[in-house]
């Protein structure tokens, strides 16, 4: 079993668990932004960096980002030296200017020290930080990958394919719901549900006419469960009621 | 005709040597893609008509064959002649009934198509082996190009083609790798790393299917080493990619070729066809039970794709962005599988150490860097082309010996070695030898060879931003210090040549490069600020004139400049017709004025003056506009 | 192993457990943030406190794309992972019973029964013993995931 060393701490860890596995598993405070648990690590905010280095390589040190490098036993790791520090005021410097406006990274920006951008700000844009939450949610846990990226470099953006409402978006908003900075919209009515661009039918109650998911996202459920087809037909109150005329013929004690 | 075996291949061979034989004169006319742009194509096709219309021979007699690349491109289009050895530089078609009277027929040389020694022009060199230019070179991975038709698979048999791979399936897969080891070779990319070790983690990787990939990406601006490759001796980066899945266990290869080089992909896919006919590709190579199939992948026109996990994603159909290497590609890269990436000069570096021994590749280059390098020297120096020189040699060598000096006897100021990822080394670094590690020392890198040179007209600050600008705009935009960082970088420069640079903007400058550097997730952003920091480090000078007097000698930056007609002007009239705004007026033989209101400071009229009396001199700028 | 039980019969219609969890959970005294509902039946006069029967073999938790919802052992519970959660909300369309909750102002935000790491303030505060927090044996048909009533032993 490896064990690395933490801001002076010596952990025991799995084989091929990450660095930032081992500092959540402890409690350890690591800020990161394109980092979530349902999906796989991917290294692009580059919040999570740490400072690395190892006995065996005197001299050595190197920065990575805690939730790619995999452990090694006896590495030795600082995730908040001035180095370090300086590197997350730099990324959040640089994000502050491109998102002036977000409450979200001011906020993370002020603790590392960064009142206002040293650089120059958008004036232009929302406040997506290209982190790649949504996209990676759709593709890897819906499996509909019905958004992605247009474009690269500074001008890259989260897009539609060809900008049209995306075909195989079951509207089940989890992208809305992922992003940290809450820039993908949805309007949502008792019976419609728009997002992206494309207006869903919400999936409503036989029995109330109340809904909580699209007739797209019910197909896809009903698809990857293998469920008859009438399953999603109620919706939880009416649920409740039912069970609960069950219920009430329950045998005292 | 499938060869079944070894021994069908050298039948082959010896079959390819007789008809060779057979032809007693060839005419080798040069169809690289430089010499094509010179208008070589109609050069060989006159030379067909005319012999034809002769009734000469072309099977016998003498043959004419269009070849790749021969890295003189500064004299292009190149015909050379076998057996006389003698080559002639900017033919064009109405030079080729005078070449066939003269050279062919009677036997003697053109004196105004002849090679001469731009500083002595009575010296003319007939022989292509004694041309400076060539006779300083030791071409290994360059070794056929320009002396063989690159579609033939013959001809590539003619010239020891395959005696690698025969060997080679006559080894066990550790042996190979063990002769890689002993060569030194390392990565011909630009990441240097050795190659015997990456193909060891490829073949422990445990994974039934593996990948070999050859990189033909070759995205830094002024580099053509591996496009001459691939056009000019494509069979030689089959040879190796089929030696290297031999050694690894592969059974499916790819070349990927960046989208601007058509040329490059036309000739890897006949030559991929031709081996698959002879059965050198596909089941059962030569009987050795070796299946081994390659696939050309072409680039959607993006730099980053160059980097090698990008590469392994577009290849995949993905969105062409790097991922951190902390697990290998040999471990896990193409589809999550045990991948083998090489760029395309390692690739043809195979077969000849696999035929010859590693020891004789190594007894090329220095102690850490064996062998040699294809470089692409462009820039402001006279022989400007394609060399390939054992490294260690040094860059003054380099650039004065080969390269011939800097362009109407100027001063040498800088070279930019590595591409957008490297840096500006200066004139009292000249003795540095060339290699894989000395350069990064300096702050620059070998890179994947290219070499700009650079003379006192040359503003270091205006390179730096231009490499920037280059960056910035092939970012792949995954990581916040790359495509944030290089953004506000340029933004900072833009400042600086503009005029309303501060010493604070500078240290912003450095600050931020460091913060680039250690925070980008690939090498494009790590190296990204090397040409800054570089020219920083060597020319701060030139930093400092901008902002403090607001001032750029070289009178590159527009901003900052206003050209006057010094009186030193003989009236010559040259400049007045290059001017693209006719704000240049003046009678013959008397002093020249120059509008400055029309002036857009574009250089044109520099460029052409003969007796430099036209200087770039500092503009009035505006009050400082705040931050 | 303790489980939660309820007695309907002895149920006051008195809302206190759902007074009591929501605001144990959210600091708000609100019905619609608790775990526990009550529903009345006006045709018998009889209230059934409805709670997650903490399945073993959840549709919750078979529901989930992303195993967000996984079988805490100790105390036999479903619960939340929300590091892991995205918010799509297939875990209340996929509960049979309908015990899978969601908060109307904050879309994709989901909750359910935690048994209040295991000192459930519902059994607390109930007056007449309609919920229970017991051992009774082998984990009954209260965890099955269809309820026969033949199986319903000990309400």
């Amino acid at each position: 079993m490896p064990e690395i060393i933490v801001d002076g701490r010596r952990l025991k860890c799995e084989e091929g668990e990450t660095i930032l596995d081992v500092c959540h598993r402890n409690g350890i405070k690591v800020p990161a932004l394109c980092y979530h648990e349902a999906v796989e690590p991917w290294g692009g905010c580059r919040l999570c960096m740490i400072e690395i280095s190892h006995p065996k390589w005197p001299g050595w040190k190197n920065w990575v980002t805690a939730c790619l490098y995999p452990v090694q036993d006896g590495l030795v790791v600082g995730t908040n030296t001035s180095r370090v520090r300086r590197l997350r005021a730099t990324v959040l410097d640089l994000l502050l200017a491109r998102c002036p406006n977000s409450d979200v990274i001011r906020k993370l920006a002020v603790e590392y020290g960064v009142e206002e951008t040293s650089y120059q700000p958008r004036d232009d844009g929302d406040n997506c930080i290209l982190c790649g939450l949504c996209v990676r949610v759709c593709d890897e846990v819906i499996g509909a990958s019905a958004i992605g990226t247009a474009y690269r470099g500074v001008i890259k953006e989260v897009s539609e394919p060809l900008r049209e409402p995306p075909p195989d978006c079951i509207g089940c908003a989890a992208c809305a719901y992922v992003c940290p900075t809450d820039v993908i919209k949805v309007l949502q009515t008792p019976t419609h549900r728009v997002i992206w661009d494309r207006t869903f039918e919400m999936h409503v109650c036989k029995e109330c006419g109340k809904s909580h998911i699209t007739t797209d996202q019910r197909d896809w459920l009903i698809r990857k469960n293998d469920l008859p087809e009438d399953y999603y037909d109620l919706c939880d109150d009416c649920k409740r009621k039912v069970v609960a005329a069950t219920q009430k013929n329950l045998a005292t004690f | 005709m499938r060869l079944k075996s070894i021994k069908d291949l050298e039948k082959r061979r010896k079959d390819a040597i007789k008809a060779k034989e057979k032809v007693r004169n060839t005419v080798l006319v040069c169809c690289g893609t430089g010499c094509l742009a010179g208008g070589s194509a109609a050069v060989a096709e006159e030379f067909r008509k005319k012999l034809s219309e002769r009734g000469i021979d072309m099977d016998v007699e003498l043959r004419v064959k269009t070849t790749g690349c021969h890295g003189f491109c500064e004299r292009g289009p190149i015909v050379t002649f076998v057996p006389s050895g003698i080559l002639y530089q900017k033919v064009k078609p109405k030079h080729v009934d005078e070449i066939i009277e003269k050279t062919i027929i009677g036997g003697d040389v053109i004196r105004k198509l002849v090679y001469r020694d731009p500083t002595d022009k009575k010296k003319y060199v007939e022989q292509y082996s004694e041309i400076p230019f060539y006779k300083h070179q030791t071409r290994i991975a360059l070794r056929n190009i320009g002396q063989l038709d690159p579609a033939s698979l013959d001809d590539y048999l003619a010239r020891d083609g395959f005696k690698g791979l025969a060997k080679a399936l006559s080894m066990k897969p550790g042996e190979i790798v063990d002769e890689v080891e002993r060569s030194g070779l390392r990565g011909r990319g630009g990441g240097g790393f050795p190659t015997a070790r990456k193909w060891r983690s490829a073949i422990e990787a445990v994974g039934g299917k593996k990948y070999i990939i050859c990189n033909g990406d070759e995205g830094d601006p002024g580099a053509f080493m591996d496009r001459s490759i691939m056009e000019g001796d494509p069979f030689d980066v089959l040879e190796g990619m089929m030696i290297g899945a031999y050694a690894i266990g592969s059974d499916e290869g790819y070349i990927y070729v960046r989208q601007e080089y058509p040329l490059a992909v036309k000739h890897l896919r006949k030559a991929i066809d031709a081996c698959r006919e002879a059965g050198l590709l596909g089941e059962n190579i030569l009987g050795s039970g070796l299946n081994f199939d390659i696939t050309i992948a072409r680039g959607g026109g993006a730099f980053v794709c160059g980097e090698s996990s990008a590469l392994m994603m577009s290849v995949a159909g993905k969105v062409g962005e790097p991922r951190a290497k902390y697990i290998h590609s040999t471990e896990r890269g193409l589809y999550d599988l045990p991948t083998v990436l090489n760029n395309v000069e390692t690739w043809v570096d195979i077969p000849i150490i696999i035929e010859k021994g590693g020891d004789w590749l190594a007894q090329y280059g220095n102690e850490k860097s064996k062998g040699t390098k294809a470089f692409a020297l462009v820039g402001r120096v006279n022989n400007t082309g394609l060399v390939e020189v054992p490294m260690g040699i040094t860059l003054r060598e380099l650039i004065f010996n080969i390269g011939g000096g800097i362009q109407k006897g100027r001063r040498f100021k800088g070279v930019q070695t590595g591409g957008p990822s490297g840096g500006c080394i200066p004139a009292e670094l000249l003795d540095l030898p060339v290699d894989f590690d000395h350069l990064t020392e300096q702050g620059s890198m070998m890179g994947s060879g290219g070499m700009i040179v650079m003379d006192e007209r040359t503003c270091m600050v205006d390179i730096a931003r231009y490499f920037l600008n280059f960056l910035l705009e092939e970012s792949c935009g995954k990581c916040v210090p790359c495509r944030e960082g290089l953004k506000q970088l340029k933004i900072l420069y833009d400042r600086i040549v503009e005029g309303f640079g501060t010493m604070e903007d500078l240290e912003r400058i450095e600050w931020l490069s460091g913060d680039v550097q250690i925070g980008s997730l690939c090498a494009l952003g790590k190296s990204a600020p090397n040409p800054v920091l570089s020219t920083i480090r060597f020319f701060r000078d030139e930093y400092e004139e901008h902002i403090h007097d607001k001032r750029c000698r070289t009178g590159v930056c527009k901003a900052l400049t206003k050209l006057v007609i010094e009186d030193t002007c003989i009236g010559c009239g040259k400049c007045i017709p290059v001017c693209p705004t006719d704000a240049i007026a003046g009678e013959l033989k008397k002093l020249h004025v120059l509008d400055r209101e029309k002036c857009i400071v574009c250089g044109s009229c520099v460029e052409i003056c003969p007796v430099d009396c036209i200087k770039p001199e500092p503009a009035k700028v505006a009050e400082e506009v705040p931050s | 192993m303790k489980q939660l039980v309820i007695r309907p019969s002895l149920c006051t219609n008195c809302h206190i457990c759902e007074l009591a969890c929501s605001f144990k959970h959210s600091s708000e005294f609100s019905l619609a943030y608790s775990r526990v509902r009550t529903i009345y039946h006006p045709e018998d006069e009889l209230t059934v406190p409805e709670i997650c029967l903490q399945c073993i073999d959840a549709a919750c938790m078979a529901a989930c794309p992303t195993g967000a919802l996984y079988l805490d052992e100790d105390l036999s519970c479903v619960r939340v992972n929300y590091a892991k959660c995205i918010g799509c909300m297939s875990c209340v369309a996929g509960c049979p019973f309908g015990n899978m909750l969601y908060d109307k102002n904050k879309p994709g935000h989901v909750f359910k029964c935690d048994l209040c790491e295991g000192d459930p303030v519902c059994v607390r505060f109930c007056p007449t013993g309609a919920l229970l927090y017991i051992e009774i044996g082998p984990l009954a048909g209260r965890q099955q995931m269809v309820l026969e009533e033949e199986e319903v032993t000990a309400g």
